[in-house]
């Protein structure tokens, strides 16, 4: 027993760990490539075209002080000759590079290389990392920039990530240097490679036990970083950690490491942008807003459920956080598989959805910005949901080829999509019946009264023509004029169900008290009418469907309940607006409800479509009723609805 | 006797035309004034001061309403006759707070224009017949709420009322409250009679009354 116990907790450790090491690395990934992609809009500086020293040194001087990893920029010809370094002055006398192994790298494949952790300068009494990039022009490499990195850092950016306290996070160079180092970054400047790593290392293999220079019992994971060149990154968890509620710590975290992923987007335009204006003070107010926003971005995320991935086009693979697994339904870090292939993936899709993930890459990779796609997955227990995934693939065009993302469970949006479409068009419907309605009434009452008129008119001028006798002519001239009034009511009654303009002139409480009363008086039905909190503030979409509500409860009432007594509440509170109309009529069998009401006459919406002009607020609608105890319509509008043309 | 001065504010030429032709052969009224619109007829009224401005509730720029409430302001000697098509009886009382001493429907003006500005010019309130006529049949008499047997609410009861009070369904107060349908109906009846309260409209009056309805925000 004792034993399955501490087996679960092992598993469970090293499920979180594996985790942790899918979001630090993703995060690690975008710093690189961020770095990688500033480096490389300044290696395409324009200064650089001429070979104008001067101003490519100002430039390199203000990107170097604007980013906090970058300690120096370099600039080397080909043969090794040091040009320029922002750390002496322009025309000093520089010596030649130290390393050559990712120097010869860059000059053999024109490509950034992000070399190892450097040998010790004294000049500067640091050790740094060198991050490579070639300088092309006309096809020819005229020099290669070099970034000096600070390794502390690299530290700062794995404390970034979030680790829950306790857990230790490690990032490792190509040749086993630690880079940077969580929680403790002094092993960092020590530069030997601790045994525990040597021993994961060695391993090859995730999850081994093993315990770090402080003696503690953990167990880590290790993984190596893409675009590299064989850097990895390595997560313990201190297995006392265990019995401490993790799963907290690592929502933190995930939420950290997606912002970034973003991040990574936005400040290379930043920079590029900055290049071009030659504004520091804008990078620098623009890294204090992205700051910010990452801490915005990272609850927002956090509270979306966001999986993050990453796709590797020229590997043609994925590999993706463990919310990402459980989006797609794929088995996740629990089976020891972290990368899928591109056709794996591309399986789970509906097929004929299939098409719009591949032009989701294409549009990715030729335009360089923002992309999303939407399809929908097949999955055994939740059946057909719908997703979003969002990247952008980042470099000049013909580097990218891996596009960083999140995925997003959107099927309640494609529900209420449906829904709300199949709601819109019902309610069109709808109105076309009414206006049909009020185009009816138009031509057959008041156009036949106004046909009454003029023959009457014409009979008056004839009888007068003939010198008929006053009497009658009298009598003919009352019936016109009755007529018209008639014709007064008919059109003001018409335009009422239109708009009923009282709720413009009155408010929509005292307009509908006004109905309530015109119907009681016409129809001799007992209503009370009880109003709660103030009007004033309602939108008109929310005051005509209220208006509407009640008319139509009241025609009900009226058709179907044979009450003697109705009572109306209608209370507007911060919870929202309910309306509640009561009678005491014969009552009905709710189930029937559909039935009953939706072929309603009267040129009314019926029932079935009030309640749509309801949902369409967002609010609900509910009737209980008792066969011989009347019934009771409870209508809901939530506070939401209220807000919404403010 | 001098002829009562009267100034006309209406949008619609032919109602202008109508009134103007049916004051033009009334000897004890003389038309000092005219305009279409709120603003002008501000301007018309404040300038020409008559005893008697007869305005139309809906005009293009602001309201009947406003316009009687600005005059009785700037020019608070002008009564005010309200002509409208409004018959809805709501209207009434806020037009009378605006300032107008007399509420005409534009479908009586005809017969009742000259009576209207009679009533009024002596100081009288004048409401148009068939207003009038709706008001007197008004609501027939709801129950007030009686007395009841004043027996004190069971804490249940005074749940379930102030639940219903509060808008919610019996279906919802019996899950709130965990007990059936039936008995949150046998509660609000007991409790209903207990104080005498025969509609839903009566429980919110109650409700109020005990502070159970949060002041709107």
């Amino acid at each position: 027993m004792a034993y399955i116990t501490a087996d679960q907790e092992r598993s469970y450790a090293r499920n979180a760990a594996t985790e942790a090491l899918t979001q630090v690395a993703h995060r690690i990934e975008a710093e690189i490539s961020r770095e990688t992609q500033v480096a490389e809009t300044l290696a395409s500086s324009a200064a650089l075209d001429q070979g104008n020293l001067q101003d490519f040194y100002l430039e390199a001087t203000r990107i170097v002080a604007s980013r906090p990893l970058w300690e120096t920029a370099a600039l080397t010809k080909p043969d090794r000759e040091q040009v320029l370094n922002v750390l002496r002055p322009l025309g000093a006398p520089l010596e030649p590079v130290l390393e050559t192994e990712s120097f010869n790298a860059v000059l053999r494949t024109r490509k950034p290389v992000l070399g190892g952790l450097g040998p010790y300068q004294a000049a500067i009494g640091k050790r740094l990392v060198s991050l490579r990039v070639p300088v092309v022009r006309e096809g020819e490499l005229r020099y290669v920039l070099t970034i000096g990195l600070l390794p502390d850092q690299f530290s700062t950016i794995l404390g970034q990530t979030g680790l829950p306290v306790g857990w230790a996070g490690t990032l490792v160079d190509a040749k086993d240097n630690i880079v940077a180092r969580t929680p403790d970054t002094k092993a960092a400047k020590a530069g030997a490679p601790t045994p525990s790593v040597q021993d994961a290392m060695a391993r090859g293999s995730n999850a081994p036990r093993t315990q770090t220079r402080e003696g503690i019992d953990v167990e880590t994971v290790h993984r190596v970083l893409a675009g590299t060149e064989g850097w990895s990154v390595h997560v313990g968890v201190p297995v006392s950690e265990l019995n401490a509620p993790v799963s907290r710590s690592l929502r933190l975290l995930f939420g950290g490491t997606t912002a970034s992923v973003g991040l990574a987007i936005a400040l290379g335009l930043v920079i590029a942008r900055e290049i071009a204006q030659r504004r520091r003070l804008e990078a620098l107010q623009s890294a204090a807003a992205l700051l910010d926003s990452e801490k915005r971005g990272a609850l927002a995320i956090d509270a979306a459920e966001l999986g993050t991935w990453r796709w590797d086009l020229s590997a043609n693979e994925f590999t993706g956080c463990n919310r990402f697994c459980a989006l797609l339904g794929l088995p996740g870090a629990r089976s020891g598989e972290s990368r899928w292939s591109s056709d794996r993936i591309f399986a789970l899709i509906e097929p004929p959805h299939r098409a719009a993930l591949s032009s989701f890459a294409t549009e990715c990779t030729e335009s360089g910005r923002s992309s999303s796609v939407e399809f929908p997955v097949q999955s055994n227990d939740r059946g057909e949901y719908w997703l979003r995934a969002a990247g952008r693939a980042e470099g000049p065009p013909s580097r990218r080829h891996v596009i960083h993302g999140v995925l997003a469970d959107i099927d309640i949006l494609k529900r209420g999509e449906a829904e709300r479409s199949h709601l819109l068009r019902r309610l069109a419907s709808a109105q076309e019946e009414e206006q049909r309605r009020i185009s009816r009434e138009l031509h057959d009452q008041i156009g036949q009264t106004v046909t009454g008129l003029s023959l009457g008119l014409k009979a008056l001028e004839q009888g007068l023509a003939k010198g008929g006798d006053g009497g009658a002519a009298t009598e003919q001239v009352r019936w016109l004029e009755q007529l018209a009034a008639q014709i007064g009511r008919d059109i003001h009654r018409t335009a009422s169900d239109l708009r009923p303009t009282a709720i413009d002139d009155l408010g929509i409480f005292k307009a509908i008290e006004a109905y309530v009363a015109e119907w009681q008086d016409r129809f001799g039905v007992r209503v009370d009418i009880q109003t709660f909190g103030r009007d004033d503030s309602l939108p008109g979409d929310v005051a005509a469907v209220l208006y509407r509500l009640v008319q139509e409860g009241l025609t009900n009432v009226l058709k179907h309940a044979n009450a003697s007594k109705v009572s109306i509440v209608l209370e507007k509170k911060s919870d929202g607006l309910a309306l509640v109309l009561e009678d005491n009529g014969v009552g009905f069998d709710p189930d029937s409800i559909g039935a009953a009401t939706s072929g309603s006459s009267r040129g009314g919406l019926g029932l079935s479509g009030m309640k749509e002009r309801v949902a369409l607020l967002g609010g609900t609608i509910a009737i209980e009723s008792t066969s011989g105890k009347g019934s009771t319509i409870f209508a809901r509008i939530p506070p939401e609805a209220l807000e919404a043309a403010r | 006797m001098t002829p009562v001065r009267i100034a006309l504010v209406d949008d619609h030429p032919v109602v202008l035309a109508g009134i103007r032709a049916l004051l033009q052969s009334a000897p004890e009224v003389e038309l000092v004034g005219e305009a279409s619109t709120g603003d002008t007829g501000l301007k018309a009224i404040c300038d020409c001061a008559p005893d008697i401005a007869v305005i139309d509730l809906s005009l293009p720029d602001f309201s009947g309403m406003e316009l009687a409430r600005r005059v009785n302001k700037l020019c608070p000697d002008v009564k005010i006759i309200a002509l409208t098509v409004h018959e809805d009886r709501a209207y009434v009382h806020p037009v009378l707070e605006a300032g107008a001493r007399g509420y005409l429907l534009k479908r009586s003006a005809g017969e009742e224009l000259l009576r209207a500005i009679r009533a009024v010019s002596q100081g009288d309130i004048y409401l148009d017949p068939a207003i009038a006529e709706k008001a007197a049949s008004a609501a027939p008499q709801l129950a007030p709420p009686g007395e009841g047997d004043g027996g004190e609410l069971s804490r249940r009861e005074e749940d379930v009322l102030r639940l219903v009070a509060q808008g919610f369904s019996n279906k919802q107060i019996a899950g709130e409250l965990e007990v059936s349908v039936k008995s949150v109906e046998t509660y609000k009846a007991r409790a209903s009679e207990k104080k005498g309260l025969h509609s839903r409209a009566d429980i919110v009056r109650y409700g109020i009354k005990q502070g159970w309805l949060a002041p709107p925000n």
